[in-house]
């Protein structure tokens, strides 16, 4: 690593962390929207660029990770950021979905959040990126609960300010942070017993610890704390329910946020703890017990999600319980641990943050122009807002994986995966899935196609501003869709860094 | 000629700009475009061109040879003929469609490999059936979607056949294929493609159906690119295969019948269409250098014949809004240059000399004897003759001569005068030069149309079969015209889609009905009673209680998968 880029790591979360400190400050009127959308992007530019060198360097001398050495005190001992390919490529997938709903966002805070908690606001936001990337390039343990803690209470506090739209928001607010607090300290829990086992916090450490003492009690119920902390985190059935009530409330954009990237920080966790910090000698990091409670649990979201999804009254209901179901699919890969399945459920976290957060997004435009995302408000949306009703079918398309949209992609390899791995029970679960999402996208077609419009007066135009993020985001999962050679290998390479146990 | 531009990309371009354009603009860019693509054409080099790569597959967008040449000239000038007798139409759906159809054509016959022709193919198919709709009337509805229904099918047959040749090891390419050969796998299916496309009996019906449906200015599109594509295909691919030899004959025998009971004139054109079809497919599998050059070149009349009588009987119907030979009658009077031009054409299908259709006919007849086939000969022979009686003879008598129906009409606008006008030229100069066209043939031609043996034999059989119509006519023999719709072996069609229909509405439909009302409606409304049962508004306290209660159960359900099982 040169010298031009060995700062890159810490600045990964450096650059969010300063600016949600500056948000408060200088976050007046439009400039808080500036400096979000600044620091987002400085934060997509430099995980971009690691992710870049990674992969490059990856291809030359596998396995290859970023090792930074916080205040210059080495692992062990002191605090170590450590940066693989799957790390860089989540980093830069939560920074870029966080500057895509920056950009598309300022009139719709303006719209949804009063005038004076604007800058408060912008520092939750900020902090909550912060947060989200600290869990992904971390190596130490107890780093990984703090950090998750400040992303967490930050969310809890955007979650709330969706209450000058709708009261409820509170509600769900409240019940999210009982939730999540008991779920992180689960977590807390586990990495407390690692440490009184093992006697260290950096990850890397903790796993050749492991690898050398006998599997004992301590170990088991650290791992069975760990993985009900983290399923609640991810919201894996039938951990669900904080979440279709905090995503339709919250302001549009905390949503669309929180959709695309919230859950996936979630799921990196539970990835890295199993495969990276458990993983014990043999290969096979879950024993079939787990792997039996979390594939009934995944197969249970996917159908359960779906039917209800199906049945919602609000589009942002339906993306909410569609995204329980798209949850079940990435964990099932995840679990199996195949390294197909794991490429598949590593481009599945990806390519459903595109296509749900460009959709979410479309659903913000809807509380921007009409108000509401009542599926009975949006008769004959087709004729009103063509283009936006468009992007909701190519998003709705990918969500059931019809050829040459990504979701395709993500579904073939999860197949292969679960089909090779000899779990073809789940390999079923995802096809009923598939087909179970084309009726709540049916749904939407029919409500918004073939009923006659309604002629409430819509309240806004369509700012160029929101539909560009929409269309980067859905455009990006078509044209992954179609070329999807290169993030393959990405996601390939980093399903083998995983599953090699270096963390 | 331009150099380096690939001939189909201008109809796409044009098609484009026309769906966007109106009034004068829209015009010049529907001229232009065929004028443009034939000047890209004659810039082609021979041999290939145009390789891209596309999902993988290396494409081969342009093989120029005599064939495929001849056929790409073809169509850049039934384009311009059309665009020309479209000029006055308002409709953009119709000119983009056209335009787009045509250069699929266009794609199709220059494709070097199996892939592009295919794509070409279905693009001819979705391309045709929106000219079909875009007649405004109801009725063109069902009529497009059962013309579709045919082309898909035979693109999923060309699709099928093309994977099986290609799975057992056979070559993409056209350079390498050659001829087909029927006994090896995978080539029946393709066969039947093309089968499909070229009106072959029994599936003849979506011509009769369709060309009488569309509108005046649509159909002078369909009946130049479909059926002329297959040709093609079945010339490049077919030659010289026994099987086509019957089936030809076959399709020149059997529309006669039906041709001269029917009453809608631009259906008797339509089953002509089969017959003169029959003749080329009759040539391609007598297979002889002779034969197949007849085939070839009776298409390249045969689109200029028979869309020059498409274009009179559009004319008429355009100014009176009729086509049935019973409301019709007496008009030369009022539009005197299209009956001329119609009697061209009429003369032309008819094989008379120094009119294109003998030059080309006689070809394929010639063949036919030379090859030792003396009882096809003769079935073509009367073949001809039915030829004579219902396009060449009924079709201008009945509109413009007959009874006068008194009729208010008037000669057609200028652009459909001017398109007719090029299509009787070039009927009459390949007629009178048939050099021009033989140059262009796929094999050197040594056949000499104009010996006295030929034009007495053609006179002798053209004027007993006028005489037999004039007698047939005056002693009230002649067959009369059915008023109401004739069907033929649609009927087989379309009773069996009515019975299709009526299994899947009733017992299929009844059986997914139930089963979808119970997964989609009672089965989750099961499922979610647990949750629905919580009220709208539940108090806080119930809305973590649960999820609390969950978390829990996850917990002790994971501590046991761990503590308590063999890890």
């Amino acid at each position: 690593m040169n010298s031009e880029t060995s700062m890159l790591p810490v600045l990964i979360v450096l650059i969010p962390l300063v600016g949600g400190v500056l948000a408060p400050i200088i976050g007046r009127g439009i400039f808080g929207w500036l400096l979000a959308l600044v620091t987002t992007g400085a934060a997509t530019f430099v995980s971009g660029t690691l992710l870049l060198f990674i992969h490059a360097q990856n291809t030359l001398t596998p396995p290859f990770a970023i090792s930074y050495p916080l205040g210059g005190w080495p692992a062990p001992h002191g605090i170590e950021l450590k940066i693989d390919l799957l790390s860089a490529l989540l980093a830069t997938l939560v920074s870029g979905m966080g500057f895509m709903v920056t950009l598309f966002s300022r009139q719709g805070v303006d719209d949804e959040i009063p005038a004076d908690r604007r800058r408060f606001f912008w520092s939750l936001w900020l902090l909550a990126i912060t947060g989200l990337l600290g869990i992904l390039i971390t190596g130490d343990a107890f780093n990984v609960y703090v950090l998750l803690e400040i992303s967490s209470l930050t969310i809890y506090g955007l979650i709330a300010m969706g209450r000058q739209r709708n009261r409820q928001a509170l509600t769900a607010a409240l019940n999210y942070l009982v939730l999540g607090s008991v779920g992180a300290s689960f977590i807390l829990i586990a990495i407390g017993l690692l440490y009184a086992k093992t006697g260290t916090l950096n990850m890397a450490d903790i796993h050749a610890k492991l690898l050398l003492a006998p599997v004992d009690a301590t170990v088991l119920t650290a791992r069975a704390f760990l993985l009900a902390g983290v399923a609640l985190k991810m919201a894996l059935f039938p951990l669900h329910l904080w979440m279709p009530a905090a995503y339709s409330t919250a302001p549009s954009a905390v949503a669309a946020l929180l959709a695309a990237t919230a859950t996936k920080v979630g799921i990196y966790m539970g990835m890295r703890f199993i495969f990276s910090v458990f993983a014990m000698s043999g290969g096979a990091a879950l024993s079939e017990a787990n792997i039996l409670i979390i594939g009934i649990c995944c197969g249970a979201a996917i159908i359960f999600g779906s039917l209800s999804a199906a049945r919602q009254p609000s589009l942002s209901l339906l993306l909410a319980y569609s995204s329980v179901a798209q949850i079940g699919y990435i964990v099932v890969g995840m679990t199996v641990g195949h390294i197909d399945a794991m490429t598949g459920s590593i481009l599945h976290m990806v390519f459903h943050a595109l296509i749900k957060g460009g959709l979410f997004l479309c659903a913000g435009i809807l509380i921007y122009r009409l108000g509401t995302t009542r599926l009975e408000d949006l008769a004959g949306l087709g004729q009103r807002m063509p283009w936006v009703s468009g992007a909701i079918v190519v998003g709705g398309l990918g969500m059931i994986g019809i050829p040459g949209t990504a979701g395709f992609v993500s579904k073939f390899y999860l197949l292969k995966g679960l089909i090779l791995s000899g779990h073809p029970v789940l390999a079923g679960l995802v096809l009923i899935g598939s087909v179970l999402a084309a009726i709540y996208t049916w749904r939407f077609v029919e409500i918004a196609y073939l009923r006659p419009a309604e002629d409430t007066p819509l309240r806004n135009g369509l700012p160029f501003e929101k539909f560009l993020p929409v269309l980067l985001l859905l455009g990006a999962s078509i044209y992954l869709g179609l070329q999807p050679g290169a993030i393959i290998d990405v996601a390939h390479d980093a399903a083998q860094q995983l599953l090699g146990g270096s963390p | 000629m331009i150099e380096g531009l690939y001939p189909v990309l201008p109809f796409i371009v044009g098609a484009l700009l026309c769906f966007v354009l109106s009034g004068i603009p829209r015009k010049i860019v529907a001229l232009a475009t065929p004028l443009i693509g034939l000047l890209a054409l004659l810039g082609l080099p021979e041999g290939t061109s145009f390789q891209i790569s596309f999902f993988g597959f290396d494409l081969i967008l342009a093989q120029v040879d005599k064939l495929s040449f001849l056929f790409a000239l073809l169509f850049h000038i039934a384009g311009i003929i059309g665009v020309i007798y479209a000029l006055h139409i308002k409709s953009r759906l119709e000119t983009s469609s056209a335009l787009l159809y045509a250069g699929s054509a266009v794609a199709t016959v220059l494709a070097g490999d199996l892939v592009t022709l295919f794509l070409g193919w279905e693009m001819l198919a979705l391309t045709s059936a929106f000219i079909v709709w875009a007649r405004e009337d109801n009725k063109v509805l069902p009529v497009g979607s059962r013309y579709l229904v045919f082309q898909v099918l035979s693109g999923l047959s060309l699709l099928a056949g093309l994977l099986i040749h290609h799975q057992s090891g056979g070559s993409l390419l056209i350079s390498d294929l050659g001829v087909l050969d029927l006994a090896s796998p995978g080539v029946p299916w393709i066969l039947l493609a093309f089968g499909i496309k070229a009106g072959f009996p029994m599936f003849h019906t979506w011509i009769v159906d369709t060309y009488p449906a569309a509108s005046a200015t649509g159909t002078v599109f369909l009946s130049a690119f479909t059926t002329k594509t297959a040709v093609y295909a079945l010339a490049r691919f077919f030659p010289g295969t026994e099987e086509l030899i019957t089936i030809g004959a076959v399709m020149t025998f059997f529309p006669i019948f039906f041709a001269v009971i029917e009453n809608d004139l631009r259906k008797v054109l339509s089953y002509s269409m089969i017959n003169q079809i029959g003749f080329m497919v009759v040539g391609i599998g007598i297979g002889t250098e002779m034969a197949v050059n007849g085939a070839v070149s009776h298409a390249f009349n045969d689109v200029l014949f028979k869309g020059l009588l498409f274009m009179s009987m559009g004319a008429v119907l355009h100014v009176t809004g009729k086509t049935r030979g019973t409301d019709l009658g007496g008009l030369w009077r009022k539009m005197p240059i299209t009956t001329v031009l119609c009697l061209v054409g009429a003369a032309s299908i008819s094989a008379v000399p120094l009119f294109s259709g003998f030059v080309s006919k006689s070809m394929i007849m010639a063949a036919a004897l030379h090859e030792g086939h003396t009882w096809l000969w003769f079935l073509l022979l009367f073949a001809s003759a039915g030829v004579l009686e219902h396009a060449g003879i009924k079709i201008p008598y009945f509109a413009f001569f007959a009874h006068d129906s008194k009729l208010e009409a008037k000669e057609p606008p200028v652009n459909m005068l001017v398109a007719m006008s090029i299509g009787a030229a070039l009927c009459i100069f390949i007629g009178c030069n048939p050099g021009w066209l033989y140059s262009m043939l796929p094999f050197t031609v040594s056949y000499e149309p104009f010996t006295t043996t030929h034009v007495l034999t053609q006179l002798q059989l053209l004027l007993f079969a006028s005489l037999s119509v004039v007698v047939l006519m005056k002693t009230g023999t002649y067959p009369p015209e059915l008023v109401r719709e004739n069907l033929d072996f649609d009927v087989i069609y379309r009773k069996g889609g009515r019975f299709l229909g009526w299994i899947v509405n009733n017992p299929i439909a009844h059986g997914t009905r139930t089963i979808s009302h119970f997964v989609l409606d009672e089965a989750p409304a099961k499922l979610l009673g647990l949750v629905q049962k919580i009220p709208a508004q539940p108090p806080v306290h119930w809305q973590m209680v649960l999820p609390g209660l969950l978390l829990l159960l996850a917990l002790l359900a994971f501590l046991f998968a761990n503590l308590f099982s063999s890890s």
